[in-house]
């Protein structure tokens, strides 16, 4: 091993930061997994939308004229003025169109005739799962965010209580006392991943707190204004004038784009107060090789270019900010990058759940066991899994909304409950690993069954393979611990760890 | 993609890839210094590639690399062990029967009191504190100018989310509650009155 470089740390400091980072982890494993595990689904958010929704026809191009029918069409389906129209337009790696307004979320055709509503329940509870942990959007935002401040405590008072970082920089050892390897597995994962999950506990906390600290910001500073802040980052929207005017020509200002900078793919059109005066025409456009969300270019409601907003090349704040949401989401380098975020996200995971099981283990040897709790955490880690592939099955036969919630936080709430008056946390692990197993094969079944083999497109075959592969991978390591612990009894003195 | 930039993102990622063998090698070599300094020089090049040739996400590219390919050689023994490859095993827990006494009634409530202060005050407390004093940066740095504010204003809240979480950290570090209060109740209220100066 390599001498450390490290400066020496006190024992005493070593000691204080890693009960403190128990502490934080006590309090928070629970809830911070839950988010965690929705975040790491969601990444393929847009392939379990389509798998959904699978007799949705892929669109590789839209024309200018098809943009401005959509538009036009899905205006028109609004009883009320919509305050925002946006166009999605397709992409390499999501060849869909989709017009959406306040009130309605279409599928269009490259013509930009709609074909149908864009309808994704399953995915509409899971992403207010991610951001909001179901609760009001405003309160459960901030709620989650806080939580992205815990985990960011978490990584500093875990990187305080690790004074060898670089000496076991690889060690992993993966058999003898169980405290060890779970803790070679915690922090091994904790380091090498730690760019990774300090970058989304951040992005993820300015996401949900950044309202709050604008609002701070303008009480000691711009006399109340919250709008100061808000507007130097991401650019202020004009006054409203509510007298009726027709839809801006976005038609035009697609052809002006492919004209004035065919290098760039505009990915997004959005109409701010849309049908009115005030009416703001916006074309987002992909910037290859950043990090940003995408460059704005205005036009004018005839479609004649005005000017960038000036993000890829404005002042650095700016930069920083419209660079969160890809950075957070892992949406800047295609299928492969998603991959990468899913393992990266899989291995938080492994984190959090491995962090509670040195706990656990630990209380164990020190001759204050707590077996109901560490079975009702087993239940927490492996029940998660199980209840969102439940809620998927369940919103294939019609269950959506409020339904899909309360059967995940009650049954997550009942599993716990089970574990905790079971007191085993291998079986309850075991248990709902099969069950997953089996929900995930069941839905892969009736999705298969109910859509027409010619409307298979390669997104919804390759969700359908990976949900089969990971309901397979849980049967094979059920049917593998079988058979290697077929005939043995369990000793009073020893047990396989949960998990 | 152009054939440069696609040149220019295998090497960067090949780089990326020999730094962590490099460090692997100096780990596991004992005291090769050498091996060391490559290794951290080829996820510096790796980065500096990236960064040169194709910007900010290429670099997140790169690092996002970096964790995986980690992250895999540690975890493939223990994945194949799905498969029927050999599973490594967990491990046993020698568990030894509690001898301990139930604490009394009176002290586990007062535990209780002081376990939902803590709570209060690395939590809530902390956050007031760390966001007051992020205004308080942000108003003793900004101007008039948007591009300043944008700039300032980004600046002070991601301090602020790092003071905050290393505030929680200190605040529990230290183990006696009415240290800890005061420390918690004076780094808001000290916060509270430099941003509202």
């Amino acid at each position: 091993m390599a001498k450390t470089i490290w400066p020496k740390a006190s024992s005493a400091r070593v000691d204080r930061s890693l009960s403190a980072h128990s502490i934080v982890g006590l309090a928070i494993s629970v809830v911070l997994y839950v988010i965690c595990l929705s975040g790491v689904v969601a990444v393929f958010e847009d392939e379990l939308e389509w798998w959904e929704q699978p007799a949705t026809h892929a669109v590789e191009t839209v024309s200018p004229q098809g943009a401005q029918a959509a538009a036009q069409a899905v205006s028109d389906l609004e009883e009320t003025r919509s305050t925002h129209l946006y166009l999605y337009l397709p992409r390499e790696d999501w060849p869909r169109f989709v017009a959406a307004t306040d009130n309605h979320n279409q599928l269009a055709d490259g013509d930009g005739r709609l074909v149908g509503a864009l309808s994704a329940p399953w995915n509409t509870f899971l992403i207010d799962l991610h951001y909001y942990l179901h609760l009001p959007s405003s309160f459960g935002m901030i709620l989650v965010a806080i939580f992205g401040v815990m985990l960011l405590a978490m990584s500093v008072s875990g990187l305080l209580a690790h004074p060898r970082i670089f000496r076991e920089a690889f060690r992993l050892r993966r058999s003898g006392q169980a405290r060890l390897v779970q803790i070679d597995l915690h922090n091994r994962l904790s380091v090498w991943t730690a760019p990774f999950h300090i970058a989304i506990a951040l992005t993820g906390a300015m996401i949900g707190l950044l309202s709050v600290f604008a609002f701070v910001f303008a009480q000691t500073s711009h006399d109340g204004d919250t709008s100061v802040l808000v507007e130097a980052i991401y650019g202020a929207e004009g006054e409203p004038d509510e007298t009726p005017a027709p839809l801006p020509r976005i038609d035009q200002a697609l052809l002006e784009m492919s004209d004035r900078f065919p290098q760039v793919e505009p990915f997004l059109v959005v109409v701010h107060e849309p049908g009115t005066v005030s009416q703001e025409l916006e074309v987002y456009g992909d910037q290859a090789d950043r990090l940003i969300y995408g460059e704005i270019y205005k036009f004018s409601s005839s479609g004649e270019f005005l000017s960038t907003a000036g993000i890829s090349d404005g002042a650095m704040g700016t930069q920083a900010a419209w660079s969160v949401y890809r950075l957070h989401f892992g949406d800047f380098a295609g299928l492969w990058m998603k991959v990468i975020y899913f393992g990266l996200g899989g291995a938080l995971c492994v984190i959090i759940a491995s962090g509670l099981n040195i706990y656990f283990i630990k209380r164990a040897e020190r001759a204050s066991p707590l077996p109901q709790f560490e079975a009702a955490w087993s239940a927490c880690v492996w029940g998660a899994p199980a209840l969102l592939a439940g809620t998927l099955l369940a919103s294939q036969f019609g269950v959506q909304g409020g339904w899909l919630t309360g059967i995940f936080w009650i049954g997550l709430a009942a599993l716990g409950l089970v574990g905790f008056f079971n007191k085993d946390a291998v079986s309850v692990g075991k248990v709902l690993r099969i069950a997953t197993g089996v929900v995930l094969l069941v839905s892969v079944v009736v999705q298969s069954v109910r859509t027409d083999i010619a409307e298979f497109h390669g997104m919804t075959l390759g969700v359908t393979v990976a949900l089969t592969l990971c309901a397979l991978a849980l049967f094979g390591r059920e049917a593998r611990q079988i058979r290697m612990f077929s005939g043995k009894g369990s000793s009073d003195e020893s047990e396989e760890v949960a998990g | 993609m152009n054939m440069t930039n696609m040149l220019s993102d295998v090497a960067a990622a090949f780089a990326a890839c020999v730094g962590v063998v490099l460090l692997y090698l100096a780990w596991k070599g004992r005291a090769k210094p050498a091996s060391l300094v490559a290794g951290w020089g080829a996820l510096f090049v790796a980065v500096v590639i990236a960064s040169v040739m194709r910007g900010d996400r290429a670099v997140a590219e790169v690092l996002a690399l970096v964790a995986s390919v980690v992250v895999l050689f540690l975890t493939v023994p223990s994945i194949l062990g799905l498969f029927g490859a050999p599973s490594p095993s967990k491990g046993a827990v020698k568990r030894r029967a509690s001898t301990a006494p139930a604490p009394a009634v009176r002290r586990r409530s007062v535990a209780i009191g002081a376990a939902v202060w803590t709570f209060m005050l690395t939590g809530p407390i902390a956050g007031i504190a760390a966001i007051y004093a992020a205004a308080a940066f942000y108003g003793a740095l900004r101007s008039d100018a948007p591009d300043v504010i944008a700039n300032v204003g980004v600046l002070s809240v991601v301090a602020g989310l790092f003071f905050w979480a290393t505030l929680t950290t200190v605040l529990l570090m230290e183990p006696r509650l009415l240290r800890r209060t005061i420390y918690g109740l004076g780094a808001a209220g000290a916060a509270v009155a430099v941003a509202f100066i």
